[in-house]
């Protein structure tokens, strides 16, 4: 009943677009054989011709069906995936690819520094006094330390924003663009800020 | 031609908002056939599936812009008509309601008959079909998981206490301020710009609805004639039919349609989670 004009007219449209493998009397063989497990190739159509006919062939074919057949038929197509890395980037996909990126990034450090120092000869502040010894130049020093606080700062203050987010809040994408680089840029200052600490 | 159209300039000049929009069309249209030729390159998905072993690969075409209407989808149909007809896309309303012509246009999913071309002919225009889509033919790509997803999460009316003989009988009744907890869900077109722009939905697709149809499903949650809404949200309970967002807001920066799938997801998961939502809220 749902299966008026409208999906005739889908289903001729797919007809067209399909490359000619698949006609109407492939259909109706595989709905005679699987019973209810029509594809959603030009199923619509053959489901639509075939219940004029005998009313006890099942009319709708299940989301569910539809969807397994989906992937099935791509793949024996050999249909190519259309390529998604030229999507072009923008600031709130950006602030969400940091956020994770640093996310691991810390996760990863957090152990590997913590196995490191358990299976390494010297322990924590005996490494910290030989880079002390290096005396090295603050020019390298303030940026590497900067490098370093940023994935604890940003990652912080975005979680905030996640919360927000969470909350129901901050979802227009002007909001968005403002608290964005509010925390992109509030981040980097407080990262440099914590980073300059020990020359205050 | 041009004194009719000239007449119908005359005749809408009087205090008619269309004028500047009109005069624009048949000032342009008189330029063409003088002012230089402004052409402009288009790079363009192709992948034709009757040539067996055949790889997708990009066709470059160049056309006058002075002869071509101002959205992209005006130059795919002058392509089409003038240069290469085996060019294949999906196109109906060419004023934004169909959702037909969603594509891939520089980087960003958009519906081609709302996406002017950039005049800059310097630069190249890039069209891909919608990403990590099966591609059927060129920019044509397979919908079907998509509509079957949104056919799973039931986009209809449904009553507990009406049997299909009750159906047209009452009108089902709604008061100016429930209906207005549909605003900005009720509008979308189902062209998928928003799902397909979504990198949890490129790579779970199967499992994750996408944020068009979660739009949907909301929809019909916070539609206060329907006795389904705790039966619906159930049934998003899982860890990935819903709760695969990550709140990355590519459907909201890409919708052509000024639509927030984002927001609409984050009040079915704050209902999900146990509290009150009255509809996306006006931010």
């Amino acid at each position: 009943m749902q299966l008026g004009i409208g999906s005739i007219l889908a289903c001729s449209a797919l007809t067209v677009f399909e490359p000619g493998t698949h006609d109407i009397r492939m259909t109706q063989q595989e709905s005679t054989t699987h019973g209810v497990g029509i594809g959603t190739r030009t199923c619509l159509l053959g489901r639509q011709s075939l219940s004029l006919v005998n009313r006890s062939v099942p009319m709708a074919t299940t989301a569910h069906q539809e969807m397994k057949d989906f992937w099935k038929k791509n793949q024996e197509l050999g249909r190519p995936s259309s390529p998604w890395v030229i999507y072009r980037p923008h600031l709130p996909m950006l602030t969400s690819l940091t956020h994770r990126m640093t996310g691991i990034a810390m996760g990863v450090a957090l152990y590997g520094i913590s196995i490191g120092l358990f299976v390494a000869p010297g322990d924590f502040p005996s490494y910290m006094e030989f880079v002390k010894s290096l005396q090295l130049s603050p020019i390298i020093l303030f940026p590497f330390k900067t490098v370093m606080a940023f994935p604890l700062v940003y990652h912080y203050m975005n979680g905030i924003r996640h919360l927000t987010w969470d909350a129901g809040r901050g979802f227009k994408l002007a909001t968005q663009y403002k608290t964005g680089w509010s925390i992109v840029g509030g981040s980097a200052f407080i990262a440099a800020l914590l980073a300059s600490m020990s020359y205050w | 031609m041009a004194s009719s159209s000239k007449a119908l300039v005359r005749l809408l000049s009087r205090s008619n908002a269309l004028v500047p929009f009109v005069q624009g069309r048949f000032a342009s249209a008189a330029a063409a056939t003088q002012a230089q030729p402004q052409m402009k390159k288009f790079k363009i998905y192709r992948y034709d599936p009757d040539k067996p072993g055949s790889k997708p690969y990009m066709q470059e075409y160049e056309i006058d812009l002075n002869k071509c209407g101002t959205m992209v989808l005006d130059a795919l149909i002058k392509i089409k008509n003038e240069v290469d007809a085996t060019l294949t896309f999906r196109r109906s309303c060419r004023e934004g309601i169909c959702g037909s012509c969603a594509m891939n246009i520089n980087g960003a999913n958009t519906l081609a008959c709302l996406c002017p071309i950039d005049t800059d002919t310097g630069k190249t225009s890039k069209i891909y079909p919608l990403p990590h889509m099966y591609v059927v033919k060129d920019l044509v790509p397979d919908m079907n998981n998509f509509y079957a997803q949104y056919k799973s999460i039931e986009p209809y009316l449904k009553k507990k206490d009406m049997g299909e003989e009750d159906i047209g009988k009452i009108s089902l009744k709604q008061s100016p301020k429930d209906r207005e907890k549909l605003d900005g869900m009720y509008e979308c077109i189902l062209c998928a710009c928003c799902s397909t722009s979504c990198p949890s939905y490129w790579w779970n697709g199967d499992k994750y609805l996408g944020p068009a149809v979660l739009m949907q499903a909301y929809r019909w949650v916070m539609d206060s004639r329907d006795d389904f809404k705790q039966e619906r949200l159930e049934k998003l309970r899982d860890e990935w039919s819903l709760f695969r967002c990550h709140t990355i807001q590519n459907c909201t920066k890409t919708c052509p349609k000024g639509l927030n799938p984002s927001a609409a997801i984050a009040e079915m998961k704050r209902l999900l989670i146990g509290y009150e939502s009255t509809g996306i809220p006006r931010q």
